[in-house]
Protein backbone atom coordinates (compact mmCIF):
# COMPACT_ATOMS: atom_id res chain seq x y z
CA UNK A 1 0.00 0.00 0.00
CA UNK A 2 2.77 2.19 1.00
CA UNK A 3 4.20 1.64 -2.45
CA UNK A 4 1.17 2.50 -4.00
CA UNK A 5 0.46 5.96 -2.46
CA UNK A 6 4.32 6.96 -3.44
CA UNK A 7 3.44 5.74 -6.78
CA UNK A 8 0.63 8.06 -7.31
CA UNK A 9 2.94 10.53 -5.72
CA UNK A 10 5.64 10.18 -8.23
CA UNK A 11 2.31 10.23 -11.22
CA UNK A 12 1.50 13.64 -9.62
CA UNK A 13 4.94 15.28 -9.39
CA UNK A 14 5.59 13.81 -12.86
CA UNK A 15 2.42 15.04 -14.96
CA UNK A 16 2.86 18.68 -12.87
CA UNK A 17 6.86 18.72 -14.44
CA UNK A 18 5.04 17.87 -17.64
CA UNK A 19 2.33 20.58 -17.87
CA UNK A 20 5.02 23.72 -16.14
CA UNK A 21 7.00 22.51 -18.97
CA UNK A 22 3.73 23.00 -21.42
CA UNK A 23 3.00 26.33 -19.96
CA UNK A 24 6.49 27.80 -21.24
CA UNK A 25 5.41 27.72 -24.83
CA UNK A 26 2.25 29.81 -23.37
CA UNK A 27 1.73 30.77 -27.46
CA UNK A 28 1.64 27.40 -28.35
CA UNK A 29 -0.60 26.37 -25.37
CA UNK A 30 -3.25 28.60 -25.88
CA UNK A 31 -3.39 28.26 -29.90
CA UNK A 32 -3.66 24.29 -29.34
CA UNK A 33 -6.68 24.56 -26.79
CA UNK A 34 -8.43 26.73 -29.00
CA UNK A 35 -7.58 24.49 -32.04
CA UNK A 36 -8.78 21.48 -29.54
CA UNK A 37 -11.96 23.65 -28.76
CA UNK A 38 -12.65 24.42 -32.08
CA UNK A 39 -12.72 20.73 -33.46
CA UNK A 40 -15.27 19.92 -31.64
CA UNK A 41 -17.31 22.92 -30.98
CA UNK A 42 -18.03 22.53 -34.89
CA UNK A 43 -18.76 18.93 -34.72
CA UNK A 44 -21.35 19.71 -32.08
CA UNK A 45 -22.54 22.68 -34.30
CA UNK A 46 -22.75 19.83 -37.18
CA UNK A 47 -24.89 17.54 -34.27
CA UNK A 48 -27.36 20.96 -33.42
CA UNK A 49 -27.77 22.05 -37.23
CA UNK A 50 -29.27 18.06 -37.65
CA UNK A 51 -31.75 18.94 -34.71
CA UNK A 52 -32.25 22.03 -36.33
CA UNK A 53 -33.64 20.60 -39.29
CA UNK A 54 -35.12 16.95 -37.97
CA UNK A 55 -36.53 17.96 -34.72
CA UNK A 56 -35.27 15.43 -32.71
CA UNK A 57 -34.05 11.64 -33.23
CA UNK A 58 -35.97 8.24 -31.11
CA UNK A 59 -37.87 10.63 -28.91
CA UNK A 60 -34.71 12.16 -28.01
CA UNK A 61 -33.86 16.05 -27.89
CA UNK A 62 -30.81 17.98 -28.42
CA UNK A 63 -31.04 18.99 -24.53
CA UNK A 64 -30.70 15.05 -23.95
CA UNK A 65 -28.49 14.29 -26.54
CA UNK A 66 -26.26 17.32 -25.66
CA UNK A 67 -25.93 15.42 -22.14
CA UNK A 68 -24.94 12.56 -23.51
CA UNK A 69 -22.58 14.00 -25.65
CA UNK A 70 -20.98 16.49 -23.05
CA UNK A 71 -20.78 13.42 -20.84
CA UNK A 72 -18.66 11.30 -23.30
CA UNK A 73 -16.62 13.92 -24.52
CA UNK A 74 -15.40 15.60 -21.53
CA UNK A 75 -14.54 11.85 -19.81
CA UNK A 76 -12.98 11.16 -23.51
CA UNK A 77 -11.05 14.56 -23.66
CA UNK A 78 -9.90 13.69 -19.55
CA UNK A 79 -8.89 10.05 -20.22
CA UNK A 80 -6.81 11.45 -23.41
CA UNK A 81 -5.04 13.70 -21.03
CA UNK A 82 -4.67 11.86 -18.49
CA UNK A 83 -3.28 8.71 -20.14
CA UNK A 84 -1.82 10.06 -23.48
CA UNK A 85 1.15 8.08 -22.87
CA UNK A 86 -0.78 4.67 -23.66
CA UNK A 87 -1.98 6.55 -26.62
CA UNK A 88 1.68 6.98 -27.82
CA UNK A 89 2.75 3.46 -26.67
CA UNK A 90 4.21 2.34 -29.99
CA UNK A 91 6.41 4.71 -29.88
CA UNK A 92 7.82 3.73 -26.72
CA UNK A 93 8.19 0.59 -27.63
CA UNK A 94 10.09 0.93 -30.48
CA UNK A 95 12.77 3.36 -29.37
CA UNK A 96 12.91 0.61 -26.57
CA UNK A 97 12.55 2.93 -24.10
CA UNK A 98 10.25 0.70 -22.30
CA UNK A 99 12.95 -1.49 -21.10
CA UNK A 100 14.16 1.86 -18.84
CA UNK A 101 10.63 1.89 -17.48
CA UNK A 102 10.80 -1.66 -16.60
CA UNK A 103 14.41 -0.95 -14.75
CA UNK A 104 12.40 1.73 -12.12
CA UNK A 105 10.94 0.53 -8.97
CA UNK A 106 7.59 2.19 -10.11
CA UNK A 107 4.35 0.38 -11.38
CA UNK A 108 4.63 0.87 -14.93
CA UNK A 109 1.16 1.67 -15.34
CA UNK A 110 1.82 4.97 -14.04
CA UNK A 111 5.02 5.66 -15.29
CA UNK A 112 3.46 5.27 -19.24
CA UNK A 113 0.30 6.98 -17.87
CA UNK A 114 2.90 9.99 -16.84
CA UNK A 115 5.11 10.22 -20.14
CA UNK A 116 3.13 12.47 -21.67
CA UNK A 117 0.02 14.92 -20.24
CA UNK A 118 -1.04 17.03 -22.92
CA UNK A 119 -2.18 20.41 -21.40
CA UNK A 120 -4.08 20.96 -24.68
CA UNK A 121 -6.88 18.70 -23.98
CA UNK A 122 -8.26 21.25 -21.68
CA UNK A 123 -9.42 22.67 -24.83
CA UNK A 124 -11.72 19.85 -25.86
CA UNK A 125 -12.69 19.55 -22.27
CA UNK A 126 -13.79 22.96 -21.43
CA UNK A 127 -15.40 22.31 -24.92
CA UNK A 128 -17.95 19.43 -23.96
CA UNK A 129 -18.23 20.72 -20.09
CA UNK A 130 -20.02 23.68 -21.43
CA UNK A 131 -21.98 21.39 -23.60
CA UNK A 132 -22.91 19.25 -20.63
CA UNK A 133 -23.25 22.27 -18.21
CA UNK A 134 -25.78 23.89 -20.85
CA UNK A 135 -27.73 20.54 -21.35
CA UNK A 136 -27.84 20.42 -17.34
CA UNK A 137 -29.48 23.84 -16.95
CA UNK A 138 -31.96 22.18 -18.86
CA UNK A 139 -32.81 19.50 -16.72
CA UNK A 140 -32.94 21.76 -13.49
CA UNK A 141 -30.27 18.98 -11.58
CA UNK A 142 -30.57 18.40 -7.91
CA UNK A 143 -27.71 17.67 -5.87
CA UNK A 144 -28.64 13.59 -6.85
CA UNK A 145 -28.50 14.42 -10.68
CA UNK A 146 -25.06 16.05 -10.49
CA UNK A 147 -23.70 13.20 -8.58
CA UNK A 148 -25.15 10.87 -11.39
CA UNK A 149 -23.58 13.32 -13.55
CA UNK A 150 -20.17 13.43 -12.16
CA UNK A 151 -20.13 9.78 -11.93
CA UNK A 152 -20.88 8.93 -15.55
CA UNK A 153 -18.18 11.45 -16.80
CA UNK A 154 -15.94 9.56 -14.64
CA UNK A 155 -16.93 6.10 -15.76
CA UNK A 156 -16.59 7.20 -19.30
CA UNK A 157 -13.33 8.29 -18.70
CA UNK A 158 -12.29 5.12 -16.83
CA UNK A 159 -13.29 3.29 -20.10
CA UNK A 160 -11.32 5.30 -22.52
CA UNK A 161 -8.45 4.71 -20.19
CA UNK A 162 -8.85 0.96 -20.12
CA UNK A 163 -9.19 1.21 -23.98
CA UNK A 164 -5.75 2.93 -23.96
CA UNK A 165 -4.34 0.18 -21.73
CA UNK A 166 -5.68 -2.41 -24.05
CA UNK A 167 -4.68 -0.51 -26.86
CA UNK A 168 -1.17 -0.21 -25.43
CA UNK A 169 -1.46 -4.14 -24.35
CA UNK A 170 -1.60 -4.78 -28.10
CA UNK A 171 1.74 -2.81 -28.85
CA UNK A 172 3.68 -5.66 -26.58
CA UNK A 173 2.41 -8.13 -29.48
CA UNK A 174 2.01 -6.11 -32.55
CA UNK A 175 4.95 -3.41 -32.09
CA UNK A 176 2.85 -0.91 -34.46
CA UNK A 177 -0.78 0.44 -33.07
CA UNK A 178 -2.76 -0.42 -35.61
CA UNK A 179 -5.38 2.47 -37.29
CA UNK A 180 -8.15 0.43 -36.84
CA UNK A 181 -8.39 0.54 -33.20
CA UNK A 182 -9.10 4.34 -33.58
CA UNK A 183 -12.86 2.34 -34.51
CA UNK A 184 -13.18 1.54 -30.56
CA UNK A 185 -12.23 5.34 -29.37
CA UNK A 186 -12.82 7.65 -31.88
CA UNK A 187 -15.06 5.22 -32.85
CA UNK A 188 -16.20 4.97 -29.40
CA UNK A 189 -16.65 8.40 -28.76
CA UNK A 190 -18.69 9.23 -31.83
CA UNK A 191 -21.23 6.10 -31.67
CA UNK A 192 -21.90 6.87 -27.52
CA UNK A 193 -22.84 10.43 -28.48
CA UNK A 194 -25.99 9.43 -29.21
CA UNK A 195 -28.50 7.30 -28.28
CA UNK A 196 -27.75 3.60 -28.58
CA UNK A 197 -31.18 2.89 -29.65
CA UNK A 198 -30.42 4.09 -33.32
CA UNK A 199 -27.66 1.86 -34.18
CA UNK A 200 -27.90 -2.20 -35.85
CA UNK A 201 -27.45 -5.02 -33.21
CA UNK A 202 -23.76 -5.56 -33.34
CA UNK A 203 -22.55 -1.96 -32.78
CA UNK A 204 -24.95 -1.73 -29.68
CA UNK A 205 -23.62 -5.39 -29.06
CA UNK A 206 -20.03 -4.08 -28.92
CA UNK A 207 -20.43 -0.85 -26.90
CA UNK A 208 -22.52 -2.82 -24.57
CA UNK A 209 -20.83 -6.09 -23.76
CA UNK A 210 -17.19 -5.52 -25.24
CA UNK A 211 -16.56 -1.91 -24.27
CA UNK A 212 -18.99 -0.80 -21.42
CA UNK A 213 -20.15 2.91 -22.45
CA UNK A 214 -23.77 1.78 -22.55
CA UNK A 215 -23.50 1.62 -18.84
CA UNK A 216 -21.59 4.89 -18.16
CA UNK A 217 -23.28 6.77 -20.52
CA UNK A 218 -26.54 5.80 -22.37
CA UNK A 219 -28.40 3.54 -19.74
CA UNK A 220 -27.80 5.95 -17.29
CA UNK A 221 -28.77 9.15 -19.09
CA UNK A 222 -32.33 7.12 -20.38
CA UNK A 223 -32.88 6.41 -16.33
CA UNK A 224 -32.04 9.80 -15.18
CA UNK A 225 -34.45 11.36 -17.72
CA UNK A 226 -37.34 9.15 -17.07
CA UNK A 227 -36.68 9.02 -13.54
CA UNK A 228 -39.27 10.34 -10.73
CA UNK A 229 -38.32 9.10 -7.74
CA UNK A 230 -34.98 8.61 -6.16
CA UNK A 231 -32.22 8.25 -8.51
CA UNK A 232 -28.98 7.64 -6.60
CA UNK A 233 -29.16 3.37 -7.18
CA UNK A 234 -28.40 4.63 -10.88
CA UNK A 235 -24.94 4.83 -10.11
CA UNK A 236 -24.32 1.18 -9.97
CA UNK A 237 -24.14 1.66 -13.60
CA UNK A 238 -20.89 3.90 -14.67
CA UNK A 239 -19.57 1.92 -11.98
CA UNK A 240 -18.70 -0.47 -14.95
CA UNK A 241 -16.14 1.78 -16.31
CA UNK A 242 -14.16 1.21 -12.92
CA UNK A 243 -14.45 -2.58 -13.36
CA UNK A 244 -13.37 -2.16 -16.94
CA UNK A 245 -10.27 -0.29 -15.98
CA UNK A 246 -9.10 -2.84 -13.73
CA UNK A 247 -9.51 -5.24 -16.09
CA UNK A 248 -7.75 -4.20 -18.29
CA UNK A 249 -5.21 -3.83 -16.19
CA UNK A 250 -5.13 -7.08 -15.27
CA UNK A 251 -4.68 -7.76 -18.95
CA UNK A 252 -1.62 -5.12 -19.16
CA UNK A 253 0.29 -6.94 -16.36
CA UNK A 254 -0.52 -10.13 -18.59
CA UNK A 255 0.83 -8.79 -21.65
CA UNK A 256 4.09 -7.13 -19.34
CA UNK A 257 5.09 -10.61 -18.79
CA UNK A 258 5.42 -11.54 -22.19
CA UNK A 259 7.49 -8.59 -23.37
CA UNK A 260 10.81 -8.81 -25.29
CA UNK A 261 12.72 -5.75 -26.18
CA UNK A 262 12.85 -3.78 -29.77
CA UNK A 263 16.13 -2.59 -28.79
CA UNK A 264 19.61 -3.09 -29.48
CA UNK B 1 15.07 26.39 -71.49
CA UNK B 2 12.44 24.51 -73.58
CA UNK B 3 8.77 24.18 -71.44
CA UNK B 4 8.67 20.25 -71.09
CA UNK B 5 12.63 20.27 -69.74
CA UNK B 6 11.10 22.73 -67.40
CA UNK B 7 8.65 20.94 -65.93
CA UNK B 8 9.84 17.77 -66.43
CA UNK B 9 11.86 17.40 -62.70
CA UNK B 10 8.11 18.21 -61.19
CA UNK B 11 6.99 15.71 -62.92
CA UNK B 12 9.83 13.06 -62.33
CA UNK B 13 9.07 14.53 -58.35
CA UNK B 14 5.74 13.51 -58.38
CA UNK B 15 6.08 9.79 -59.68
CA UNK B 16 8.45 9.51 -57.13
CA UNK B 17 6.43 10.53 -54.22
CA UNK B 18 3.62 8.27 -55.75
CA UNK B 19 5.42 5.39 -56.20
CA UNK B 20 6.55 5.62 -52.62
CA UNK B 21 2.93 6.36 -51.25
CA UNK B 22 1.87 3.21 -53.17
CA UNK B 23 3.93 1.33 -51.10
CA UNK B 24 1.68 1.46 -47.92
CA UNK B 25 -0.88 -1.21 -48.77
CA UNK B 26 -1.77 -3.07 -45.67
CA UNK B 27 -2.22 0.34 -44.29
CA UNK B 28 -4.62 0.98 -46.98
CA UNK B 29 -6.62 -2.08 -46.72
CA UNK B 30 -6.88 -1.24 -42.87
CA UNK B 31 -7.96 1.95 -43.18
CA UNK B 32 -10.21 1.14 -45.51
CA UNK B 33 -11.88 -1.35 -42.76
CA UNK B 34 -11.88 1.77 -40.34
CA UNK B 35 -13.62 4.03 -42.99
CA UNK B 36 -16.09 0.94 -43.53
CA UNK B 37 -17.03 0.99 -39.39
CA UNK B 38 -17.07 4.80 -39.54
CA UNK B 39 -19.34 4.56 -42.83
CA UNK B 40 -21.94 2.60 -40.90
CA UNK B 41 -22.08 4.69 -37.62
CA UNK B 42 -22.49 8.02 -39.83
CA UNK B 43 -25.06 5.70 -41.92
CA UNK B 44 -26.52 4.52 -38.89
CA UNK B 45 -27.02 8.29 -37.18
CA UNK B 46 -28.25 9.72 -40.18
CA UNK B 47 -31.02 7.39 -41.03
CA UNK B 48 -32.41 8.39 -37.41
CA UNK B 49 -32.32 11.46 -38.25
CA UNK B 50 -34.28 11.09 -42.01
CA UNK B 51 -36.92 8.59 -40.52
CA UNK B 52 -37.48 11.40 -37.62
CA UNK B 53 -38.59 13.85 -40.20
CA UNK B 54 -38.48 12.50 -43.77
CA UNK B 55 -40.45 15.30 -44.66
CA UNK B 56 -37.60 17.80 -43.86
CA UNK B 57 -34.69 16.48 -45.88
CA UNK B 58 -33.23 17.93 -48.91
CA UNK B 59 -32.08 14.36 -49.80
CA UNK B 60 -33.53 10.79 -49.93
CA UNK B 61 -32.21 8.49 -47.30
CA UNK B 62 -30.84 6.57 -50.33
CA UNK B 63 -28.59 9.69 -51.61
CA UNK B 64 -27.44 10.43 -47.67
CA UNK B 65 -26.06 6.95 -48.00
CA UNK B 66 -24.48 7.60 -51.00
CA UNK B 67 -23.07 11.19 -49.68
CA UNK B 68 -21.88 9.37 -46.61
CA UNK B 69 -19.78 6.92 -48.10
CA UNK B 70 -18.37 9.69 -50.51
CA UNK B 71 -17.26 11.13 -47.53
CA UNK B 72 -15.33 8.38 -46.32
CA UNK B 73 -13.81 7.54 -49.46
CA UNK B 74 -12.53 11.25 -49.96
CA UNK B 75 -11.67 11.54 -46.20
CA UNK B 76 -7.92 11.42 -47.07
CA UNK B 77 -7.86 14.05 -49.37
CA UNK B 78 -8.94 16.40 -46.40
CA UNK B 79 -5.47 18.49 -45.58
CA UNK B 80 -5.70 17.65 -41.63
CA UNK B 81 -1.96 17.35 -41.13
CA UNK B 82 1.69 18.97 -41.77
CA UNK B 83 4.01 16.76 -43.78
CA UNK B 84 6.04 15.04 -40.97
CA UNK B 85 9.20 15.26 -43.35
CA UNK B 86 8.93 18.69 -43.86
CA UNK B 87 8.04 19.80 -40.50
CA UNK B 88 11.02 17.63 -39.34
CA UNK B 89 13.17 20.23 -42.09
CA UNK B 90 12.26 23.02 -40.69
CA UNK B 91 12.71 21.99 -36.99
CA UNK B 92 16.25 20.70 -37.79
CA UNK B 93 16.72 23.42 -40.04
CA UNK B 94 17.84 20.72 -43.25
CA UNK B 95 15.56 22.91 -45.23
CA UNK B 96 18.59 25.02 -46.12
CA UNK B 97 19.13 21.86 -48.72
CA UNK B 98 15.78 22.00 -50.14
CA UNK B 99 16.65 26.41 -51.04
CA UNK B 100 20.03 25.17 -52.33
CA UNK B 101 18.16 22.86 -54.99
CA UNK B 102 17.47 24.58 -58.54
CA UNK B 103 13.88 23.68 -58.54
CA UNK B 104 10.52 25.77 -57.34
CA UNK B 105 10.69 25.17 -53.61
CA UNK B 106 6.65 25.97 -54.21
CA UNK B 107 5.81 23.54 -56.46
CA UNK B 108 8.26 20.49 -55.39
CA UNK B 109 6.16 20.67 -52.10
CA UNK B 110 3.20 21.03 -53.67
CA UNK B 111 3.74 17.75 -55.97
CA UNK B 112 4.39 16.07 -52.13
CA UNK B 113 1.36 17.17 -50.84
CA UNK B 114 -0.30 16.22 -54.30
CA UNK B 115 1.04 12.58 -54.04
CA UNK B 116 0.47 12.58 -50.01
CA UNK B 117 -3.67 13.22 -50.93
CA UNK B 118 -3.74 11.72 -54.78
CA UNK B 119 -2.68 7.91 -54.32
CA UNK B 120 -3.90 7.02 -50.36
CA UNK B 121 -7.24 8.43 -51.57
CA UNK B 122 -7.22 6.33 -54.87
CA UNK B 123 -6.07 3.22 -52.96
CA UNK B 124 -8.70 3.86 -50.04
CA UNK B 125 -11.79 5.14 -52.29
CA UNK B 126 -11.84 2.77 -55.09
CA UNK B 127 -11.93 -0.54 -52.60
CA UNK B 128 -14.16 1.14 -50.41
CA UNK B 129 -16.73 2.05 -52.81
CA UNK B 130 -16.89 -1.44 -54.54
CA UNK B 131 -17.79 -2.64 -51.26
CA UNK B 132 -20.24 0.12 -50.40
CA UNK B 133 -22.45 -0.60 -53.54
CA UNK B 134 -21.99 -4.16 -53.25
CA UNK B 135 -23.23 -4.33 -49.41
CA UNK B 136 -23.78 -1.20 -48.13
CA UNK B 137 -26.36 0.70 -50.02
CA UNK B 138 -24.30 3.16 -52.17
CA UNK B 139 -25.82 4.29 -55.23
CA UNK B 140 -24.26 4.55 -58.80
CA UNK B 141 -24.55 7.70 -60.39
CA UNK B 142 -27.59 8.37 -62.02
CA UNK B 143 -25.80 8.84 -65.60
CA UNK B 144 -22.67 8.80 -67.44
CA UNK B 145 -22.20 12.43 -67.51
CA UNK B 146 -22.57 12.20 -63.25
CA UNK B 147 -20.12 10.29 -63.19
CA UNK B 148 -17.66 12.15 -65.59
CA UNK B 149 -18.68 15.36 -63.34
CA UNK B 150 -17.93 13.69 -60.27
CA UNK B 151 -14.33 12.44 -61.28
CA UNK B 152 -13.89 15.71 -62.72
CA UNK B 153 -14.77 17.10 -59.80
CA UNK B 154 -12.18 14.84 -57.49
CA UNK B 155 -9.08 15.94 -59.76
CA UNK B 156 -9.96 19.53 -58.66
CA UNK B 157 -10.31 18.60 -55.31
CA UNK B 158 -7.38 16.74 -54.83
CA UNK B 159 -5.36 19.55 -56.55
CA UNK B 160 -7.16 21.87 -54.25
CA UNK B 161 -5.74 19.81 -51.18
CA UNK B 162 -2.82 20.13 -52.56
CA UNK B 163 -2.71 23.83 -52.09
CA UNK B 164 -4.24 23.91 -49.26
CA UNK B 165 -2.02 21.61 -47.24
CA UNK B 166 0.94 23.27 -49.26
CA UNK B 167 -0.03 26.73 -47.23
CA UNK B 168 0.01 24.59 -43.94
CA UNK B 169 2.99 23.25 -44.80
CA UNK B 170 4.63 26.93 -45.14
CA UNK B 171 3.02 28.17 -42.31
CA UNK B 172 6.04 25.87 -40.98
CA UNK B 173 8.36 28.58 -42.27
CA UNK B 174 6.73 31.32 -39.95
CA UNK B 175 5.93 29.34 -36.82
CA UNK B 176 8.13 26.46 -36.47
CA UNK B 177 5.80 24.58 -34.02
CA UNK B 178 3.10 25.02 -36.76
CA UNK B 179 0.65 24.54 -34.23
CA UNK B 180 -1.93 27.07 -34.42
CA UNK B 181 -3.30 27.22 -38.32
CA UNK B 182 -2.25 23.28 -38.35
CA UNK B 183 -5.29 23.11 -35.99
CA UNK B 184 -7.34 25.32 -36.52
CA UNK B 185 -7.36 24.95 -40.66
CA UNK B 186 -8.33 21.55 -40.58
CA UNK B 187 -11.24 22.08 -37.75
CA UNK B 188 -12.76 24.81 -40.19
CA UNK B 189 -12.25 22.30 -43.36
CA UNK B 190 -14.21 19.76 -41.85
CA UNK B 191 -17.35 21.26 -41.03
CA UNK B 192 -17.37 23.60 -44.50
CA UNK B 193 -16.41 20.65 -47.13
CA UNK B 194 -19.72 18.63 -46.11
CA UNK B 195 -17.16 16.20 -43.86
CA UNK B 196 -19.47 16.28 -40.77
CA UNK B 197 -22.49 17.31 -42.39
CA UNK B 198 -23.95 17.24 -46.04
CA UNK B 199 -23.97 21.13 -46.62
CA UNK B 200 -27.59 21.10 -47.99
CA UNK B 201 -28.74 20.00 -44.62
CA UNK B 202 -27.62 23.29 -43.01
CA UNK B 203 -29.84 26.32 -42.67
CA UNK B 204 -29.96 28.31 -46.21
CA UNK B 205 -27.92 31.59 -45.05
CA UNK B 206 -24.89 29.37 -43.94
CA UNK B 207 -24.56 26.98 -46.54
CA UNK B 208 -24.28 30.34 -49.24
CA UNK B 209 -21.37 31.46 -47.15
CA UNK B 210 -20.13 27.56 -47.14
CA UNK B 211 -20.36 27.61 -50.89
CA UNK B 212 -18.35 30.17 -51.86
CA UNK B 213 -15.23 29.42 -49.48
CA UNK B 214 -12.87 27.18 -51.29
CA UNK B 215 -13.93 23.79 -48.79
CA UNK B 216 -17.25 23.12 -50.45
CA UNK B 217 -14.90 21.69 -53.43
CA UNK B 218 -13.39 19.04 -51.20
CA UNK B 219 -16.22 17.01 -50.92
CA UNK B 220 -19.41 18.28 -51.40
CA UNK B 221 -19.14 19.51 -54.66
CA UNK B 222 -18.00 15.93 -56.07
CA UNK B 223 -20.67 14.47 -54.18
CA UNK B 224 -23.27 16.62 -56.02
CA UNK B 225 -22.06 15.84 -58.89
CA UNK B 226 -21.88 12.01 -58.19
CA UNK B 227 -25.67 11.99 -57.22
CA UNK B 228 -26.27 14.19 -60.45
CA UNK B 229 -27.91 17.28 -58.50
CA UNK B 230 -25.67 19.61 -60.87
CA UNK B 231 -26.31 20.35 -64.40
CA UNK B 232 -23.68 20.64 -67.05
CA UNK B 233 -23.80 24.45 -67.22
CA UNK B 234 -23.86 24.99 -63.75
CA UNK B 235 -21.78 22.35 -63.08
CA UNK B 236 -18.99 24.58 -65.48
CA UNK B 237 -19.21 27.72 -63.42
CA UNK B 238 -18.21 25.61 -60.19
CA UNK B 239 -15.23 23.70 -61.69
CA UNK B 240 -14.04 27.54 -62.80
CA UNK B 241 -14.60 28.94 -59.31
CA UNK B 242 -12.91 25.97 -57.51
CA UNK B 243 -9.82 26.73 -60.18
CA UNK B 244 -9.89 30.37 -59.16
CA UNK B 245 -8.83 29.43 -56.08
CA UNK B 246 -6.68 26.71 -56.85
CA UNK B 247 -4.84 29.33 -58.69
CA UNK B 248 -5.36 32.27 -56.00
CA UNK B 249 -3.82 29.54 -52.74
CA UNK B 250 -1.10 28.58 -54.83
CA UNK B 251 0.04 32.20 -55.73
CA UNK B 252 -0.63 33.04 -51.70
CA UNK B 253 1.74 29.81 -50.99
CA UNK B 254 4.22 30.72 -53.44
CA UNK B 255 4.70 34.55 -52.53
CA UNK B 256 4.71 33.18 -49.01
CA UNK B 257 8.01 30.87 -49.78
CA UNK B 258 9.77 33.89 -51.32
CA UNK B 259 8.87 36.05 -48.36
CA UNK B 260 10.16 32.99 -46.01
CA UNK B 261 13.25 32.20 -47.94
CA UNK B 262 14.37 36.09 -47.88
CA UNK B 263 14.11 36.23 -44.39
CA UNK B 264 15.03 32.32 -43.23
CA UNK B 265 16.81 32.04 -39.59
CA UNK B 266 17.85 28.36 -39.93
CA UNK B 267 17.91 26.62 -36.57
CA UNK B 268 20.76 24.56 -35.12
CA UNK B 269 24.15 24.49 -35.89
Amino acid sequence: MKSQTSGLRLYLSLVVACLRGQLQYQASFVMMALGQFLVTGLEFAAIAALFYRFGSVHGWQLRQVAFLYGVVGSGYALAEGLCRGFDQFSAIIRRGDFDRLLLRPRSTILQVAAFEVQLMRIGRFLQAAFVLAWALMHLQPDASTLIVAAAMVTGTMCTFCGLFVLQATLTFFTIETPEIVNVVTYGGVETASFPLSIYPGWLRFTFTWLVPLASTAYLPARLLFKAHGPILHILILPGCGLLFLLASILIWRFGERRYTSTGS
Amino acid sequence: MTPVSAVRPYLTLLVARCRQETQYRAAALFGMATQLFWGLVRIAIFTAFLKAGANRSSMSLPQTVTYLWLVQGMIRAMPWSVDAEIRNLVREGTVVYELLRPIDLYFSWYMRAFARHAIPTIMRAIPLFVAAVLLFHMQMPPTVSAGALFVTGVVLALLLAAAISTLINISLLFTISGDGIQRILPAIANFASGLLIPLSFLPSALRRVLRILPFCSLIDTPARFYLGQIGTPEAASMFAQTLIWILALSWFGRFLILRASKRMVVQGG
